[in-house]
Formats: structure tokens, sequence, C-alpha cells
């Protein structure tokens, strides 16, 4: 087993622990492999998921990345920039940036890649996601579908180790969702991504390899397709 | 990287259009309010800087407490005691005294013990005529004077019961209020308002310059209520000229302050309102130089458009002035000081520093998964 992440007791308490959002959590996520992870709203997926993601801290317990915890990591921009792609639910794309810039965005930071690569590994995931056509338009002029399109394109642009999804699909036709999917879990394939999304929909939860179900901020079960 | 970074900053100019304007229109109204007070003070100060470059007087006396030079006193035998002293080659010295006419309004008075010294020295330039010989009843009166009572070269003027001096030559000053007055030998004046011998500030010119430390020891220990310094001290010790260098000193903190409030205030909510889009830059990866870089540049694009603009709108405000004050404040300049230029880019980019610093620290301390959750 070549574990990617390893979350060990993890919980998370708000509001000065009057509310419980995650309970001992211990979590294994392996190279490569898809995770689906269901549960009602409010039992602490998207929690999990910005734990992982290093957006929020634990209350208590460790998160451990390729073997290190958050607080071993150096660099926390780095890591973040080059390990995890992040798809929210409501695309979080930037206004005023085109749907290329914004794609373009996520590369930026790295000064390693030079104009050149930074433009053409854009164009790779603008045609790769269907939405070349829509380049140089704003987000507000565009479908929610290729809102999100744009989106999952900017989280791949640095073909991470981990993606997190938090219900990428959540907000577009059954169609649109479908084919955002396919998209997500190919690309997730051809790079050896490891995939954690979290979802309500079943249908997602057939496509990925292991489906965790949670409940009250505790996983009540993990099973392999 | 730096396109995407400025292009993302100055739509964001755009996005909030009338927010952006009503900033930069802020800006504009300070900036040009301090190009204008600024160019009022280098100039103000360039005439002190030339008048304390004329000064060949070695040391200069006046009273101690005295808030302005009028309020001066130095009696006659206190000046007898000083000519007495060994290291002295000559004195000077002026009268200055508000005297009462019979149409019940006064002007200045001032005695000279020598005109053509003390206008050299002291910026009074004759603007018309010649200057005064003692030994006759002559004025030369200030422009203002000239103006109000409507007098010119050789008009008499009555200033004592028939008593009549001839006007023979036209003064303008630097110092405004000089410019109601009069100028007339020493000894006159003092007899004029009944005060012989009196005098407001003394002038020593020394044998040897090099005593000069020791002569205003000496000074200041054998008069106790005199205060001698350096003639070159002299102009900045005077009561206008302070009150104009402070003057200018606290409008240009005022300015800063209130240029960086506007500025502040706009990027506070500026940021407050992006908290989310800082959220979402900072999950994909963008550090915080690059996130202040963003905020940093829609400041210096504020700033920078609004300080021009204001610079520029200076110079018809100027015009404005010159030509309606120019003949009462003698040290307004004709256009703003080009130099300044330099220096209100430094402010700006000083101000936008400022103004973002603390509201986008303040966000970067927000949790992300925090931030990106804020509407």
């Amino acid at each position: 087993m070549n574990k990617l992440i390893e979350i060990k007791s993890v919980s998370k308490l708000y509001d000065k622990g009057l509310v419980r959002a995650l309970e001992n959590i211990d979590l294994t996520l392996e190279v490569g492999k898809s995770y689906a992870l269901m549960g009602s709203s409010g039992c602490g997926k998207s929690t999990l998921l910005n734990i992982i993601g290093s957006l929020d801290e634990a209350s208590s317990g460790e998160v451990y990345y390729d073997g290190k915890t958050i607080k071993e990591i150096k660099n926390l921009t780095l890591f973040r920039r080059e390990f995890i792609g992040f798809v929210f639910q409501f695309h979080h794309l930037i206004p005023v940036l085109t749907l290329r810039e914004n794609i373009e965005a996520a590369l930026l930071p790295n000064t390693k890649i030079t104009k050149d690569e930074r433009e053409s590994r854009t164009f790779e995931l603008l045609e790769k996601l269907n939405i070349t056509h829509r380049s140089n338009s704003y987000s507000a002029n565009v479908s929610g579908g290729e809102r999100q399109r744009a989106a999952i394109a900017r989280a791949l642009i640095n073909t991470p180790k981990l993606l997190l999804a938090d219900e990428p699909t959540g907000n577009v036709d059954s169609l649109t969702a479908q084919s955002i999917l396919e998209t997500m879990f190919q690309s997730a394939k051809e790079n050896n991504t490891t995939m954690l999304i979290a979802t309500h929909d079943h249908d997602i939860a057939k496509m990925a390899d292991v489906l965790i179900k949670m409940k009250d901020g505790k996983i009540i079960s993990i099973t392999h397709a | 990287m730096f396109k995407i970074v400025f292009s993302y900053a100055f739509r964001n100019i755009l996005r909030m259009r009338l927010r952006s304007l009503f900033t930069i229109l802020s800006i504009i109204l300070i900036i040009s309010l301090y190009t204008v007070l600024s160019s009022i003070g280098v100039s103000f100060t360039n005439q002190i800087d030339s008048l304390i470059a004329k000064q060949d007087v070695d040391i200069a006396l006046q009273a101690k407490f005295a808030s302005t030079p009028i309020a001066s006193i130095i009696q006659e035998e206190t000046i007898n005691k000083i000519l007495k002293y060994d290291e002295i080659k000559s004195t000077e010295s002026i009268f200055i005294e508000r005297k009462q006419l019979e149409n019940d309004t006064s002007v200045f008075l001032l005695g000279l013990s020598d005109f053509d010294t003390f206008s050299q020295r002291f910026g009074f330039n004759l603007i018309d005529g010649r200057s005064l010989d003692k030994t006759k009843k002559e004025l030369v009166i200030g422009e203002k004077m000239a103006k109000v009572l409507n007098l010119d070269i050789g008009a008499k003027f009555q200033l004592e019961d028939n008593e009549e001096y001839l006007i023979v030559g036209i003064y303008s000053s630097w110092l405004n209020f000089l410019n109601s007055g009069l100028i007339i030998d020493i000894k006159t004046a003092q007899t004029l308002v009944q005060k012989p011998g009196k005098v407001n500030s003394l002038f020593i010119s020394l044998k040897d310059p090099t005593q000069a430390t020791v002569v205003i020891k000496k000074l200041n220990k054998e008069f106790p209520k005199l205060k001698a310094i350096r003639g070159n001290q002299f102009p900045n010790s005077l009561g206008p000229i302070k009150s104009v260098f402070f003057f200018s000193k606290i409008i240009s903190i005022l300015t800063l302050i209130i240029a960086t409030a506007v500025l502040l205030n706009t990027f506070i909510m500026a940021i407050n309102e992006r908290t989310k889009e800082v959220g979402i830059l900072s999950a994909i990866g963008w550090s915080q130089g690059m996130i202040i870089s963003v905020f940093f540049i829609e400041a210096l694009l504020l700033s920078f458009s609004g300080g021009l603009i204001g610079f520029i709108s200076a110079y018809p405000i100027m015009d404005i002035l010159q030509n309606n004050f120019a003949s009462i404040y003698m040290y307004l300049p004709e256009s703003p000081n080009i130099s300044m230029l330099f220096d209100l880019f430094l402010m700006c980019f000083g101000i936008s520093l400022v103004s973002i610093l603390f509201p986008i620290l303040y966000t970067l301390k927000i949790k992300i998964a925090k931030a990106i959750r804020n509407e």
C-alpha cells in the first residue's frame, strides 16, 4: 500500500468546543486512487477536505502528507501549489480575470515555468475541458458548467498529487456533471493523482475506487469497489 | 507574471469605478493643496536662504523674551556700553514702531541707521525712486501703503503737525506687514514716537569675525535681558518666519495623514469585500507577497494617478494666486516646484504601502477555509 495521506485521530471543534465538526477521524488515502466522501449536509465532509487541503487546522490529531505533518512542511505555499489541487462547490473563479487567466493564475507563482510553457499547459487544459472558445471570457459571461470546468482546469494545471473536490457538480445539470466527472477521473488517472470528492451524488460514488460514508463528524464505513 | 498581476489590479480598479473615482478625486484635491502650500514654503525657504546668504553681520541682538522684533527694545545706555567693546568694528540698528496718523489710521515707522545696507540685507527692494538722504526730510514708503493711500514719488506726506516729508522712493518687502510701512532716518523715527535712543535690534560687525562665539557669550552674560545670536540665524529667529515654517510643516503632515486615511479607507473596504478572493488565491498557491503586490499595485495606480493630476492641477491654482495675491504675498511662486514631483512620488509610494499593509495583513491572518466562506 502506497500511502499519500494518513489521517490520525483528527478532530475539529468550533465555538470553544460546543460544536464537534469532526471526531477522531482515521483515514488513509493511497496514491492514484479515487475516494468518494458521502454524507448528509453538515456531517463534516467540507471540514475534512479543508483540513486535508491545509486550508484549516485540526483541533487535535495529525495529517501526514507523504509521511510529513503540516508543521514539518517548510514552505506551505509551495506545498499547496504543488501537492494539492482544490475544486470548490461554487467554482470560486476570480471575476476580473478571464477563464484563461484564472487557470494560468495557479501557475503564476511557479517561477520555474516559462511563459510559453504556462500558456501551452493552459491551452492544453482548455482544450481538454472543452472551453477553448471561452478562454477570453469572464466567469460572469459563461455558463455554470463552463465555470466549473475552468475551476477544474485551475486545480489540475499544477498536476497535483492530491485533488480535493467539494461537491464539484453540485451546481450543474446532470449531463454537464457527467462530462465534468469523466474529465476529472480521466485526468486523475493519467497523472496518477489521488482524488477525494465530497458529494451527495450516488453516481459519483459509483465511479470512485473507495466510498467513505460520514455521519455526525465520524466515518461510519469505508467500502472498496 | 507581472502582466497578469498588473491587469488583475487594474481591472479591480475598474470593477469599483465609482469608489476609485472618488478616491482619485480626493487624492487630487489633497495633492494639489499640498503642492501649492509646499511650493509656497519652498519659495519662502529659498528667499530666507538668500537673505541668510546676504548676511555679513556677525551678531544680531534683540530683547530675550520679545515675541516679535517690534516687541524688542534695547535701551540707549545698553547700546552705549556695547559700543565700548574693543572687538566691535561697527553697528547698525533698526527701530520699528507703529505711528498713529491724523486720519485715525496708523503706519509702521521703520527707522534705519543705513537704508542701503538694510535694504540689501533684509530684502527691502527699492522698486521705484531712490534711497534716503539723512540730511533731508525724506521718506521711502512701502508699496501697499503707496497703493492704499494713493501716494507716489514726489508727493508730500504729513507725519506730524506742520511737518511734511517728501516721498523719494517705494520699496517692497517679503514680509507683508512691512509693506504697509514707511522708512525714515532712525533718529527722526525715535523722535517722532518719543523714544529717543531706543532700538529694536542691533547688528554688530566684528573686527575679527572668528571671535563671534566669544562675543556672543560675553553679551549674553553681561546683558541677561538680551539675546545675542549669530547674524545668519537672525532671519530664522523672526516670529513670522517661524510661523510660516511651522504652518508649512503642519500642513505637510496633515496632508499626509488625510491622504493615507482616504486610501486606507478605500482599501479597508476593498480588501474586506475581497476576503474570499484572498482566500482563493492563497488556496491555489499564491504567496503572501504576490497577494500583497496586487493590492499594492492598485494603491499605487490610484495614488500615482491622483498625485500626478493633483500636481498638474496646482499650476492653474498657483497661476490664480499669483495673479491675484502676488502683490501682497511676495513669496508666492509662479508655478509648482518641479523638484517636488520626486517627493510626491515618494509620498504616494509611502501612503500606498501604509494604506494596504494593515488591511491585507489582517486578512491574510484569517484561515483560508474561513476566508473562502466569506461573502
